[in-house]
C-alpha cells in the first residue's frame, strides 16, 4: 500500500546501468540521488507475493518504465542488511512503498517504491552512502531478457 | 558520519588560483570527440567509450572539465593502478579502487581542479574502519591518500 514501509527480510532491485557497472562491480553512483530527487527508485521483490524469484524479476522488468538496455543490470538487495549496513552513519533511511498507477501506455506497477533519507546529490556524503550500499549488493540480475510471448 | 570538507573560502580561493594559472597546452578536448585518441591510456579507452555512449543515451551533459582533470591525473600517475571507472548524472567522471581487505578510495572530478572524494581503510581489524569523505583540490587528495597510507590500495 502507498506509503507503508518494505518489511526488513524483504528484498528490492535497482536498475543499474552500464555507467555504474565497470568490471561485474556495481560503482557507488548507482545509488546516489540525482539533482532534484528526494527518494531512489527501487522495486519490491515480494509485492509479487508466492512467485519464484525468477516469474518476481520478470514482472519487474515488464511494468518498469525505464529503459532497461542490455547491459544494464537489476541489483538486487535485502531491506535489513542495508539498513544494519548504514544505521552507524544515517539513520533517516527509509524503504518505502511507492506504486505507480496505470499511465497508458504502461500498466501500473504495485512493486515501485523507494528509498528516501538519503543525501542530496551535492553532498560529498551521497557517493560515501552510496559506496555502503553497493557493498550490500546480493545479485546482479540481467535488466533484459527475451520473455515468451504469453509472460503475464 | 565524519567528513573532513576544507572551508568554503579556502575552496573558492584554491579555485581562484587554478583558475588564475596559466592553461597548459591542451591535450585533450574532453566535451566532444578526443583529437588525439592516443591521449586516452589503452586500458581505459574501451571503457571510456562507453561511458561515453552513455553519456549520449541518457542525456547526460558530459562535464570537458571533468574528463580533462580525470585525464591529467591519470597520466600524472603512470604507477598508479588501473581503476574502476563510472559516469554521474551530473557528467563528472569518477574513479574508484578497492581491495579485497575493505580498502576503497574514490574520487569524483569536477573540473578545475577540484574534487570530491571517499575513503574506507581498514584499521587493524573488520570493525575498526575509518571512512571519510570530503570535498579538496586534486593537491589536498593526494596528501590525504598519503594521510591514509593508501598507497598500496593503487599503486601496482
Amino acid at each position: 500500500m502507498n506509503g507503508d514501509l518494505i518489511p526488513d527480510r524483504d528484498h528490492i532491485v535497482r536498475y543499474v546501468g552500464a555507467s555504474h557497472i565497470d568490471d561485474g562491480v556495481i560503482l557507488h553512483g548507482a545509488f546516489r540521488l540525482r539533482p532534484g530527487e528526494d527518494g531512489l527508485s527501487i522495486n519490491w521483490l515480494e509485492c509479487f507475493a508466492d512467485w519464484s524469484k525468477a516469474e518476481q524479476l520478470d514482472a519487474v522488468r515488464r511494468l518498469s518504465r525505464l529503459n532497461m538496455r542490455p547491459h544494464g543490470r537489476l541489483a538486487e538487495l535485502n531491506v535489513g542488511e542495508v539498513k544494519a549496513q548504514l544505521r552507524s552513519v544515517l539513520d533517516t533511511l527509509r524503504f518505502v512503498q511507492t506504486p505507480l498507477p496505470a499511465d497508458p501506455p504502461y500498466a501500473a506497477d504495485p512493486s515501485h517504491g523507494d528509498i528516501f533519507g538519503l543525501p542530496p546529490s551535492d553532498d560529498p556524503d551521497a557517493l560515501l552512502v552510496g559506496a555502503l550500499i553497493a557493498e550490500c549488493v546480493q545479485t546482479l540480475h540481467p535488466a533484459s531478457v527475451a520473455l515468451p510471448a504469453d509472460a503475464c | 558520519m565524519t567528513t573532513a570538507n576544507h572551508s568554503p573560502a579556502a575552496t573558492v580561493a584554491t579555485a581562484t588560483a587554478i583558475a588564475a594559472a596559466p592553461a597548459p597546452a591542451p591535450a585533450y578536448n574532453g566535451g566532444g570527440p578526443p583529437a588525439d585518441a592516443d591521449a586516452i591510456p589503452p586500458a581505459y579507452r574501451e571503457r571510456f567509450a562507453i561511458l561515453r555512449n552513455e553519456a549520449a543515451l541518457d542525456g547526460v551533459a558530459w562535464n570537458a572539465a571533468s574528463a580533462a582533470d580525470w585525464l591529467d591525473f591519470v597520466n600524472a600517475n603512470p604507477d598508479w593502478r588501473k581503476s574502476l571507472l563510472g559516469l554521474l548524472d551530473n557528467g563528472n567522471l569518477y574513479a574508484v579502487w578497492k581491495d579485497a581487505a575493505g580498502d576503497q578510495l574514490t574520487i569524483q572530478f569536477k573540473g578545475m581542479g577540484l574534487v570530491e572524494y571517499v575513503i574506507f581503510k581498514q584499521r587493524g581489524g573488520a570493525a575498526a574502519v575509518s571512512r571519510v569523505a570530503g570535498a579538496d583540490t586534486l593537491d589536498g587528495l593526494m596528501a590525504q591518500v598519503k594521510s591514509f597510507e593508501l598507497r598500496a590500495l593503487v599503486s601496482w
